[in-house]
């Protein structure tokens, strides 16, 4: 059974991310002078920060519903765990190589998001076996643990030009992958443990849970969206002096932007279940919303693809337009086109992505869902 | 001395109405109602020839519905004729007060035990699906506090057997008396002795399930603590280990 506001809300964060790196890949740094340095967050319309915690949110969500399902089929506990670590290394492996074919092999260890995913599987097949009191606690102590990792490690260190700037030695490549990567496993393991957590909260595909009991637990997890919303909103109040605690910051990924991102994809969750995931709701869309609906299917089930095929559509031609008018394939990283023009173009590829996947599906062309699905 | 059960002469039971004292029993006798357990009626009738009052009585007790025939004794000048709703006592003035206390006794005594043993009736279906919890325990809260209920359950009812237990097995009063006598047949005629028995047999087994998945559910409990006690450490350990990591490469990679 697939939930309306899980596709939802992938799609939402889907064209954010889509957005976010067409501005910032093709024109974050256009029309400045060359001795500027681009930073973050220098957009406030731009999305930034949002789509990252929500996709990582929703792949635990995603993760918990597999699992119900698998059990469901009567699958042992034994095939569960080899299908769960074969799924996480096969994203971890094509983290890896989308890192080498898209920001090309210097980049190849600069810890992306599908790493992160594919690591936060193979964590999750051991979350899974723990007391649902443990989870918790996981997160309590990595959010605890990261600013002071940040500080051990030295985190501003590789990033002086807001990008990961890594050497190619085992204790960077280790750093990145722990620490100070783009989506190192600390604090970024909190996103998916979290939605593993508040996919118990979502209905059971079998409905055989009594709704009291879901009611408390999603009564709950309300009360904690406010706390931790309420919590962010403080550390951002009286420490501002630690930036990797009170600060606002995605890279570092601080305490209070941890926290108050971990609200913010609590309570969508929870509202959009609340409006769209009602039976009545479901049968009554009719028209404008059912197409919506339907759109939103389609590109959440081909959420992988959208990435990769994102990424290859606007870094690839960047790469050969560097390297065709100065040789060097960066050459025009950021400042190939104005915002206007960035904006423009991820609406349109946001845009066709709905038919072109419809069309895939209609086709039965193969896709990187339909290659996870036959290896793992 | 005359024993007997049912009714005397096979005539259709003529009901009396509630309270009221059938024609033809000698005056002085008279209805309390609520004398006896559940809102029974007790007639009491002093009387010198309580035999001849025999047919009246049983047809009297047998028309207060559809209980089984009434228990009839007659005993030394004394007549008692009893069902669970109603029971008539008729013997010599200065008999009828213990005679009636005696028999008021009695019905108290058996109104208790056929309430547990409707209860334990009832709780055989239970005990049924509680069964393979006495193996695995539970660690559903719900689950555990129904069982927790039964186990209570089952334990009010064992208490209240026992406290009843020194009613039933009441030795007989020497030198004897009419109304020992009428306790001690009624008694005996209801085969109670036999059924508190059955009973506590039952209840026993009863028990031991819910001793059994009390136990289970305490072991279920004190080792999901330990687990997760266990699970935290190995975080905590985690949490170090990746600390010293962190430094360490951090010191090697500076």
């Amino acid at each position: 059974m697939r939930l309306l506001s899980i596709d939802i809300l992938r799609t939402v964060a889907i064209f954010m991310m889509v957005l976010v790196h067409f501005v910032e890949n093709l024109a974050s740094g256009f029309g400045m002078p060359p001795t500027d340095t681009v930073g973050s967050f220098h957009r406030w319309w731009l999305p930034t920060g949002l789509a990252a915690p929500l996709f990582t949110f929703l792949s635990g969500v995603s993760y918990r519903a597999w699992l119900t399902v698998q059990r469901q089929r009567g699958l042992t506990d034994e095939a569960i765990a080899k299908g769960t670590i074969r799924r996480g290394l096969v994203l971890f492996g094509l983290g890896l190589a989308f890192n080498v074919f898209i920001w090309l092999p210097e980049d190849t260890f600069n810890w992306d998001i599908l790493t992160l995913i594919g690591s936060a599987l193979i964590l999750l097949n051991c979350v899974r076996r723990m007391p649902p009191e443990v989870p918790p606690v996981l997160i309590v102590l990595m959010t605890l643990l990261s600013p002071a990792l940040q500080l051990l490690a030295d985190y501003p260190a590789y990033w002086t030009e807001a990008y990961f700037d890594y050497d190619f030695t085992l204790a960077d490549v280790l750093l990145g992958y722990l620490v100070v990567g783009y989506f190192p496993l600390f604090p970024w393991l909190v996103f998916p443990v979290a939605g593993f957590i508040v996919g118990r909260a979502l209905p059971p595909v079998s409905g055989a849970d009594d709704q009291p009991a879901v009611f408390r637990r999603r009564l709950r997890l309300g009360l904690v969206a406010g706390l931790l919303g309420g919590g962010s909103l403080l550390l951002q109040g009286f420490v501002q002096g630690l930036p990797t605690i009170g600060g606002w910051t995605m890279f570092p990924a601080s305490t209070s932007y941890l926290l108050g991102m971990l609200a913010v994809v609590i309570a969508s969750l929870l509202l959009l279940h609340r409006l769209v995931d009602g039976t009545a709701s479901a049968v009554a869309a009719t028209g404008l919303a059912a197409r919506l609906a339907d759109s939103c299917r389609v590109i959440s089930r081909h959420s992988l693809s959208i990435y990769l095929l994102h990424h290859a559509i606007h870094i690839w031609p960047l790469w050969a337009f560097g390297l065709a008018s100065t040789g060097e394939p960066t050459a025009h990283w950021r400042t190939v086109v104005s915002v206007p023009v960035a904006v423009l173009l991820a609406v349109v590829f946001c845009l066709a992505s709905v038919p072109l996947f419809r069309q895939i599906d209609r086709r039965g062309w193969p896709t990187v869902e339909g290659l996870l699905r036959w290896l793992a | 001395m005359k024993i007997g059960r049912g009714a005397m002469d096979g005539q259709p039971a003529v009901a009396a109405a509630p309270g009221a004292v059938p024609d033809g029993l000698p005056p002085g006798s008279r209805i309390e109602t609520a004398a006896l357990p559940a809102a029974g009626e007790l007639l009491r009738i002093p009387a010198d020839q309580p035999g001849e009052l025999l047919s009246t009585l049983v047809d009297w007790a047998a028309g207060s519905g559809p209980a089984s025939a009434p228990v009839v004794i007659e005993l030394y000048g004394g007549l008692v004729v009893w069902t669970p709703q109603r029971a008539a006592v008729a013997a010599p003035a200065g008999r009828v007060e213990k005679a009636t206390g005696a028999v008021c006794e009695f019905a108290a005594t058996a109104a208790e035990l056929a309430a547990i043993e409707r209860e334990v009736a009832a709780a055989w279906q239970d005990y049924e699906t509680d069964l393979p919890a006495g193996f695995t325990g539970s660690s559903d809260s719900r689950r555990v506090l129904e069982l927790e209920a039964r186990y209570r359950r089952s334990m009010s009812l064992a208490g209240r057997l026992s406290r009843l237990s020194p009613r039933i097995h009441l030795p007989a009063e020497h030198p004897p008396t009419l109304a020992g006598q009428f306790g001690e047949r009624l008694r005996d005629r209801c085969r109670l002795a036999d059924r508190e028995e059955f009973i506590d047999d039952q209840l026993e087994a009863i028990i031991r399930l819910y001793e059994t998945c009390a136990q289970r559910t305490s072991d279920r409990l004190l080792a999901h603590r330990e687990y997760v006690l266990i699970w935290v450490i190995v975080l905590l350990l985690a949490a170090e280990m990746v600390l010293l990591l962190v430094d360490l490469l951090a010191a090697a990679g500076g």
